[in-house]
């Protein structure tokens, strides 16, 4: 099975029709659709999803709005008139060109308020190009989808976002149990054995009113009919019984969910009052470092002045005898050539008054004073390691502010998260209570059941023995005929039960193996994790090279690396598959470092036959898609349209 | 060990800007007091030559008085930079006029970022006196 043209018409940013031929090979399986932030990657991707399965193909957005159909038509064509949605997608499956085309109309909506939408879906089946029938209504025609195509619970495995699927790795998804099944091919066995304890209820019932008819004994008859009786009064007691244990266990499901919201919250308003008293801290540094800080600022002309102390101690210091002064002087006449002026070095006595005169200027010269204070300041201020110290309050200023300013962030997101969860304080000490109350009612109540049942079994026995009696002494050949039915039916389930279990005997180590060895590959660090587990409940179990298990949420800290290991599952199911699908990933490497993103690319070509993959830009850089480009079968870039950059359209990347 | 103060005599410093001054000092209480403000802007005036006249400004106090060594030295500093035999009067005028321009700078380049990067004036401070050194002609360095 292969998608091979998707048409969107109405829905999210494609107003105007949007057609995607969705051309691959076994060679060439992928097909790489990227686009922008905003520009209707998602919308394509959910889609198909809805194509599919309808509104409920659109449950598992990551946001609630999004799960619902009103807020997928196109806006602007909402805001201007009735109009109708409508995708069609078209599937080759087995040698069959099959096009479902799912529409709905909508009403026109001023924007910006919930769309109004027709009751239903309006879904046609087109087979090589003409309509069939294969159901009366859209529910029938689901189903007809769900059992020839893909199964709802197992397009998880084979339609899915990237940074969604890690959920898997933190709790079991109910559906997920359903969905394994079906990938394996095992809801079909669960069904039949299903259906033949039905069969098998419904055989007995038939044989004890026969025998009851049949029989001539009066009291056996009686007896029969009075343990009929008691058998029927004690089924009804024990669905009571079982209905108030499940009424009981969903109380207790609902309290606690809410006790762990509240928990969550209270953890929230801890983590909340840690930053406050963080913050409180921080600020109260900040103001100790301001203060050093204004301290190291009085000193402030002094660093400045710094620099040019440093350039006056490198320069020579001025002559202190009057030789000395003659014989820089005469240097200084030589320099300016007024050789006639001087003597072997020595200067003319006739021209002694004026040169006296000017040494007394150059003695006022203040540079030796400035330099002898500069001396005394750096003794005494030691600007160097002032200004070591100011840079130090300065750096520490700076870090804690950002430190603050980052608790601070923190704290707004915290406020933003709890504001909409009321503190349910008192109401939770009672939800507590009730739970203690629900939990001793269920153990009595299961001891109840216990002995409704054993009761039953007796009876049932009882009624079996009484049935073979007067069976034996009869000679009825519808009661012998309904007897070896029975017998039949019951063989029949032994075997479905032991097929079911001797599948997960045979198969589930295989699974596992084959589990692993695409973890292995796909991880980052291989050499820490042995081996992945599914657990009788389908949890995920990661086992590391010590031997050591642990559940997956303990390993995937990370959205990234839980992405990892569910990937992998998905994967390995895909492979084991009873039913050949495609696989459209949308988000592919959201989360996830180089390295794994690497690993995956690698990986892709070789999950399906066909493997839509829908990145944003950046997610996978250029090198990346390098390691893929072999197998792309074609590329396509969402871009807003031209004219109108609230609309979408889909280009084909012809290099 | 600070010098004496021999050029001051009966002087009042004068500022130009009191209301920077209340401003810097009084209400962000960026330095201890306005004095510490004061020798912090003649340097910097000085550094980046910048002067500002002004007919009447206001008495800060009598020079004479200041009993901080830090701020005595770098009174005897900027005017050992600036004396090139003038008379003093017009040297103390001079430093006056560096101090108000260099506090002007400085609120300035407060008021634009929300804080004085003082590290990176020091810094500045090397290459910028490089230049300066030899503008002040009195400063013989060119030995």
């Amino acid at each position: 099975m292969k998608f091979t043209q998707l048409e969107i018409t109405n829905w999210a940013v494609y107003r105007d029709t949007a057609t995607v031929p969705l051309d691959s090979t076994p060679e060439k399986p992928i097909i790489l659709i990227n686009a922008d932030n905003d520009k209707g990657k998602t919308s394509l991707f959910y889609s198909i999803r809805y194509a599919l399965f309808g509104e409920r193909g659109l449950k598992n957005h990551p946001k609630e709005n999004y799960r619902h159909l009103e807020e997928w038509p196109n806006l602007y064509s909402a805001k201007e008139g009735d109009g109708e949605l409508c995708i069609e997608l078209t599937i080759d499956y087995d040698n069959k060109s099959i096009r479902i085309q799912r529409k709905r109309k909508f009403f026109q909506t001023p924007t910006g308020e919930k769309i109004a939408l027709s009751k239903e879906d309006e879904v046609t089946i087109f087979e090589n190009g003409d309509p069939i029938k294969v159901g009366k209504d859209a529910r029938e025609i689901d189903r007809w989808i769900q059992i020839n195509l893909m199964p709802f619970d197992a397009s998880q495995f084979f339609l899915f976002d990237g940074e969604v699927i890690q959920k898997y790795t933190e709790e079991t998804v109910p559906a997920v149990e359903s969905a394994i099944q079906q990938v394996l091919g095992l809801s079909e066995i669960k069904h039949a054995q299903i259906n033949l304890s039905k069969l098998l209820e419904s055989v007995q019932k038939q044989k004890v009113k026969k025998a009851a008819l049949t029989t001539k004994d009066k009291k056996l008859k009686n007896d029969l009919e009075g343990i009929e009786l008691e058998l029927k009064h004690r089924k009804e007691e024990l669905k009571n019984a079982k209905s108030e244990r499940d009424s009981a266990e969903l109380v207790i499901k609902e309290n606690n969910k809410k006790i762990n919201e509240f928990k969550d919250l209270r953890k929230a308003k801890d983590k909340q009052q840690e930053l406050q008293d963080k913050v409180k801290n921080n600020k109260r540094t900040l103001d100790e470092y301001q203060e050093e800080l204004k301290e190291k600022r009085d000193y402030a002309g002094l660093l400045l002045s710094n620099q040019l102390l440093k350039i006056i101690s490198t320069t020579e210091e001025t002559p202190s005898s009057i030789e000395q002064w003659e014989s820089q002087t005469a240097a200084y006449l030589i320099d300016k050539d007024i050789k006639l002026c001087v003597c072997e070095t020595k200067i003319d006595t006739a021209i002694a008054g004026k040169l006296k005169q000017k040494i007394l200027q150059l003695k006022q010269n203040p540079f030796s004073n400035l330099k002898r204070l500069g001396e005394n300041i750096s003794a005494s201020y030691r600007p160097d390691a002032l200004d070591v110290q100011l840079n130090a309050v300065v750096n520490k200023i700076g870090d804690t502010e950002d430190q603050i300013q980052l608790d601070q962030e923190q704290m707004d997101a915290i406020s933003k998260e709890i504001s909409n969860n009321p503190d349910i304080g008192e109401e939770l000490k009672q939800k507590e209570k009730t739970n203690v109350t629900l939990a001793a009612a269920i153990i009595v109540l299961d001891s109840e059941i216990s002995e409704f049942e054993k009761k039953m079994e007796r009876l049932k026995g009882q009624e079996h023995n009484m049935t073979t009696q007067i069976v034996k002494s009869s000679a009825d050949d519808d009661l012998q005929k309904i007897m070896e039915l029975e017998k039949y039916i019951e063989k029949t389930i032994k075997v479905f039960v032991k097929s079911f279990t001797d599948y997960f005997k045979i198969e589930k180590p295989k699974l596992e193996k084959t589990i692993t060895e695409i973890f292995l590959n796909l991880t980052n660090a291989p050499k820490k994790y042995k081996a992945i587990h599914l657990t009788d409940n389908f949890d995920i179990e990661i086992e590391r090279q010590d031997g050591l298990k642990f559940p997956a949420h303990r390993y995937s800290p990370s959205a990234g690396a839980g992405q990892i290991a569910v990937t992998a599952v998905i994967a390995g199911f895909n492979k084991f598959s009873t039913r050949k699908a495609p696989v459209v990933i949308d988000t592919p490497a959201g989360r996830l470092d180089p390295i794994h993103t690497e690993n995956l690319l690698e990986f892709y070509p070789t999950m399906s036959e066909q493997v839509i993959i829908l990145p944003q830009s950046g997610e996978i850089s250029p090198d990346d898609e390098e390691i893929i480009s072999d197998f792309i079968a074609t590329r396509y870039t969402i871009q807003p349209k031209s004219n109108d950059p609230n609309q979408s359209r889909i280009v084909r990347d012809e290099s | 060990m600070s010098e004496t103060l021999s050029w001051v005599g009966p002087k009042r410093m004068k500022i130009g800007f009191p209301t920077i001054y209340n401003y810097l000092v009084d209400e962000e209480k960026l330095f201890t007091n306005k004095w510490n403000l004061l020798v912090f802007g003649m340097v910097y005036g000085i550094l980046i030559d910048k002067k500002v006249q002004k007919g009447n400004r206001t008495a800060l106090g009598p020079i004479a008085t200041i009993t901080d060594s830090h701020i005595k030295d770098m009174f005897n500093f900027c005017y050992m930079i600036l004396n090139d035999g003038r008379d003093d009067k017009e040297i103390y005028e001079e430093m006056c006029e560096y101090a108000d321009g260099g506090v002007e700078a400085l609120n300035k380049i407060y008021e634009e970022n929300g804080s004085f990067n003082l590290p990176s004036l020091i810094r500045d401070a090397e290459k910028m006196w490089k230049d300066r050194a030899n503008d002040l002609q009195n400063i013989n360095l060119t030995k």
